[in-house]
């Protein structure tokens, strides 16, 4: 196998993503997590650009960085001393936490390795918009509602939940 | 990519990144002495004819200036917000065509692949065109919340709040407003939008989708923060909002962000709804009129911008609010179901 | 472009724009006011119904039923979307006077009930893994919403919490295993699935195994069996009790139809694998679940529990899926939803002034007062119970012969065993409410006529079933059949 610039570009991609995702689960302020989580975004947008899914990488960036990401932010900006706030997670029962841990991570691995994983024929990068936007709006119509109404459904959801209570 | 093709791209990114530069000089200058025309002041006119060369000593005081680092500042962040900003505004360019496609003239000293080439002046015409714009524009926020947290300072933090609440308010609309053109044109390029604007003057999306053109030039100008939308700055609350602890050339960096994400709404608006290098006269005309054209209607977008801040007050922030969800959105909607019952009854154009 | 038969989704789309309908109700009835939520929601749900059961009679269904492959409309979705819409039907009738007596009645509340039945409408038909989630979450997170909806009761706020966090959290597991399953197949239709690995001998055997055992802790937590069962007691003691009511009888048949479809049609193949893991659960489910209701001073925990340990002897009979035990699992479930309406639904008859029965000796002296209730409520308790003349019995019977059947004698022995202790606190509550003198002046409402109507509609339905089960077992059949 020889190594070709795809590959270090995909190298590149998957250490951002892996390596911001570290840093979201250990950083020890909430904030910082946050950010972190901005590069793993970025890491994962560049995996589908990779991969010739270009509109598939804009709405990544669109909805998890541009909408998600500030709204989890601002939810720790304005909870109450929460942008400061150390968290300091107990360590209860590290051993068999490690033990289980190290038990998956080995399970995984394995199958990952041993698995004959289904590979569809590749294809060269070509836009993808077109076609996307003929499924959804054909083969994949009630799919694709249905996940609006999942959205509508959260949305409702929320709006009663965070409802004053003298309303109530 | 062949090697020429490259070596085209990068002239393009050359001009058009200093292209921008300029305009944004230029820009801060004409801001001041349009806004001193209409309150009858004189602004500033001392350095060079005309101040001409006010901005040239703008930019050498920035520099001189003592980079304050506020205590208890969190330096990475700080550093690295004026960058996202200025990467962000400036990576939205990359897929904007800033005129027609030119034939290059032929003269003697041109090596034989470059005469008579046809260049189209946009650096990648990529296809998901908008929707990247779009996502730049999105990124873009960060900058701004990583400034006011970063600074450690409360006027920044509320700042940074405020006018990502903000921008994330008004993206929504400004999405929505867009989606109605990419309907009618069948496309997410600008170039593609801008030739279905071809042809007569009600081709124009101004008047195909005058309500989408009236949400986008509001949501526009409240993504770039100007007034009447420039809470995220309003001084008499928030000292400076989230650039309060900025100084030197960060802060210039900051205020170039914003200029040039203001003149790539301009230039949007010239493209997207005001017909770009076409004139709306039914023929097409040579390149260099359309250019011309083009920059015409982006001179007058920018004039408008300073003009609506010579005139108009500052929104209350719940207004503000209120006004994009509860107004601009709603319309944007409508406009899209209405636009695309046309286009699936009539069909494109 | 090709066009997509839209039919087997009709149901579900009549309900989604009834719900959005409810909506627009509540969004233009003014300040203060109420719209009538209750009678446009029972209109779209009865719509609903009569759409199942014109598809159900057409001929033709059988023919181009898939709608992009992700939604079909065999006998056993048709039968199950029927059965949820009844249930449905119930939960409405039962809300109506209960969101009343507490306060709490808003239109949000009729639409996210009506969503959370179109998510169980498409839970019952999908063959497709994708769609499977998200019907799974359209019903999931308008219950998170719904359990949440008392904002005066931490209870309430406490259960939806809980609720939600350990369902984020089992539609994660989901995910992975769908995942998984996706890597082996390269597909995430059920049919391709089964088709992809066949063999133990295969190399790919180990991922399938582990996107098999994702799949069922996903749905172990939405059926609540243990060990997956932390949250039921909590969640079904602090939700509005008809939303409990809802849940409890709705997800129950909703979850079990997609399990015996993913477990019966596209995993059928690999049926060795799974069934000593869905055995083991079984067992647990049924011991763990019985004795720890044993200890229960709440009535809606009791409830809870109980609600564990029969999804405990549902599991048992999912161990002989699909050959004999999909109609035993069908018939119970349909029984099974009809009682958990009746006991959530007559705790809630009871509300007044925002307070309601919740201990056993809240039910005290209740035979005197309401000697109509109690009657219904001890029917309701024997079917639990398992007892003669009422659906609990024959669905009992049906559902440890088809473990019998299957070689797993001990799972119904352990069951018929812990159906006897289930005795002694189903018969607590009898005790409370026909032996004991209530402590103080009756607090409690009049049951409304709207309750009064779903309750006899329950009881109904239950004695119907134990004493003439010939009619919904030929149902039952024939959606078993369907899957094969």
């Amino acid at each position: 196998m020889h190594f070709t610039a795809s590959d270090g570009v995909f190298l590149a991609f998957a250490a951002i993503t892996v390596g911001s995702a570290v840093v979201v689960t250990l950083a020890r302020s909430l904030i910082y997590s946050a950010f972190a989580l901005l590069f793993t975004f970025f890491g994962v947008a560049g995996l589908y650009l990779l991969l010739g899914a270009d509109f598939i990488a804009a709405s990544q960036l669109l909805i998890y960085v541009g909408g998600i990401l500030v709204l989890l932010l601002f939810g720790v900006m304005l909870t109450h001393k929460l942008y400061d706030l150390d968290l300091k997670s107990e360590v209860t029962q590290f051993a068999p936490a490690a033990i289980v841990a190290a038990g998956l991570f080995v399970v995984l691995a394995v199958l990952g390795f041993r698995t004959t994983w289904k590979i569809g024929p590749g294809r060269a990068p070509s836009a993808t918009t077109d076609e996307i936007g003929h499924l959804f709006m054909g083969q994949y119509l009630l799919p694709f509602e249905a996940a609006s109404v999942l959205l509508l459904v959260a949305l409702i959801g929320a709006a009663m939940i965070v409802r004053r209570k003298k309303e109530a | 990519m062949t090697l020429q093709a490259l070596l085209i791209a990068l002239v393009l990114i050359v001009v058009i990144f200093h292209a921008h530069l300029g305009l944004f000089s230029g820009m801060t200058l004409i801001e001041r002495r349009v806004l001193a025309f209409m309150q009858f002041r004189l602004g500033p006119n001392r350095t060079g004819p005309f101040g001409l060369l006010q901005p040239v000593a703008d930019g050498i005081k920035l520099f001189f200036k003592e980079e304050v680092m506020p205590e208890g500042a969190n330096k990475f962040g700080f550093f690295l917000a004026p960058m996202v900003a200025i990467v962000c505004a400036f990576s939205a360019m990359a897929v904007i065509p800033y005129g027609p496609a030119f034939h290059l003239p032929s003269f003697g000293f041109m090596p034989e692949w470059l005469r008579g080439r046809l260049i189209t002046p946009q650096i990648a015409d990529l296809e998901i065109g908008l929707l990247f714009i779009f996502a730049v524009n999105a990124v873009g926020v960060y900058a701004i919340v990583m400034a006011g947290w970063a600074a450690n300072n409360k006027f920044s933090l509320l700042g940074g709040l405020r006018s990502s609440a903000q921008m994330f308010s008004y993206e929504l609309a400004l999405g929505l407003s867009w989606v109605g053109i990419i309907m009618l044109a069948g496309s997410f390029k600008v170039g593609d939008i801008v030739e279905a604007q071809a042809g007569p003057i009600w081709k124009w999306n101004l008047f195909m989708q005058f309500p989408a053109f009236v949400v986008y030039l509001i949501a526009g100008t409240a993504e770039v923060s100007r007034l009447p939308f420039d809470l995220p700055e309003g001084e008499t609350e928030l000292v400076a909002g989230f650039h309060t602890e900025y100084s030197s050339m960060k802060f210039a960096l900051i205020q170039m962000a914003e200029y040039v994400n203001m003149i790539t709404v301009a230039v949007l608006v010239a493209l997207l709804f005001l017909g770009g290098w076409h004139l709306g006269l039914g023929f097409a005309a040579p390149p260099l009129v359309g250019f011309l054209a083009f920059l015409a209607k982006v001179g007058a977008i920018l004039f408008f911008f300073i003009w609506l801040r010579g005139t108009l007050p500052r929104f209350r922030y719940d207004q503000l609010m209120d006004f994009g969800w509860k107004i601009l959105i709603p319309i944007a909607a409508i406009n899209i179901l209405v636009t695309a019952g046309l286009v699936a009854f009539l069909g494109q154009r | 472009m090709n066009a997509v038969d839209l039919r087997p989704a009709y149901p579900a789309i009549i309900v989604a724009v009834t719900a959005v309908v409810v909506l627009l109700l509540q969004a233009f009835a003014g300040k203060g006011k109420h719209g009538p939520y209750v009678p446009f929601s029972l209109a779209g749900l009865a719509a609903a119904f009569l759409a199942t059961v014109m598809i159900a009679s057409s001929q033709e269904r059988g023919l181009g039923s898939h709608t992009g492959g992700a939604l079909v409309a065999d006998e056993l979705a048709l039968f199950l979307e029927a059965v949820i819409l009844g249930v449905a039907l119930l939960a409405v009738l039962l809300s109506s006077s209960y969101l009343r007596a507490t306060n709490s009645e808003r239109g949000e509340h009729y639409a996210l009930l009506l969503f959370s039945v179109v998510g169980m409408l498409g839970l019952v038909a999908v063959t497709e893994m994708i769609s499977l989630f998200v019907a799974l979450e359209i019903m999931s997170v308008a219950l998170y919403a719904l359990c949440g909806s008392r904002r005066d009761q931490v209870e309430s706020q406490e259960s939806a919490v809980k609720y939600f966090i350990t369902g984020a959290f089992s539609s994660a597991f989901l995910l992975f295993g769908i995942a998984m399953l996706y890597g082996v197949s390269g597909s995430t239709s059920l049919g391709r699935i089964g088709s992809a690995v066949t063999s133990a001998s295969d190399p790919n055997h180990g991922l399938v195994l582990l996107g098999v055992g994702l799949l069922l802790v996903g749905f172990g937590f939405k059926i609540a069996c243990v060990p997956f069962h932390m949250w039921a007691p909590d969640v079904y003691e602090g939700a509005p009790t008809t939303v409990t009511a809802f849940m409890a009888a709705g997800v129950k048949v909703a979850a079990f139809g997609a399990l015996l479809r993913v477990f019966g049609t596209g995993l059928a193949s690999l049926a060795d694998d799974w069934r000593p893991l869905v055995a083991i659960l079984a067992v647990f489910s049924m011991v763990l679940g019985n004795l720890a209701a044993l200890a229960q001073s709440s009535v809606k925990r009791m409830l809870a529990y109980s609600s564990v340990s029969h999804a405990g002897y549902l599991l048992a009979a999912l161990v002989a899926a699909p050959r004999v035990s999909a109609e035993a699992v069908i018939f119970y479930l349909v029984g099974y939803a009809a009682v958990n309406l009746g006991t959530f639904g007559a705790l809630s008859s009871l509300a007044r002034d925002g307070r309601e029965p919740v201990t056993f000796d809240h039910l005290s002296g209740l035979s005197r007062r309401h000697p109509v209730l109690a009657a219904a409520f001890t029917v309701f308790l024997i079917s639990l119970m398992g007892v003669p003349v009422s659906a609990g019995f024959v669905g009992k019977f049906y559902l440890f012969t088809a473990a019998v059947g299957a070689g797993y004698t001990p799972l119904a022995i352990v069951g018929v065993l812990m159906s006897v202790v289930s005795a002694y606190y189903y018969l607590r509550v009898v005790v409370h409410m026909y032996m004991k003198d209530a402590p103080v002046e009756d607090a409690w409402a009049p049951v409304s006529t709207t309750s009064a109507l779903a309750l006899a509609v329950s009881v109904l339905v239950v004695l119907g079933l134990g004493i003439w089960p010939a009619g919904v077992l030929a149902l039952a059949h024939a959606a078993a059949q369907s899957l094969l």
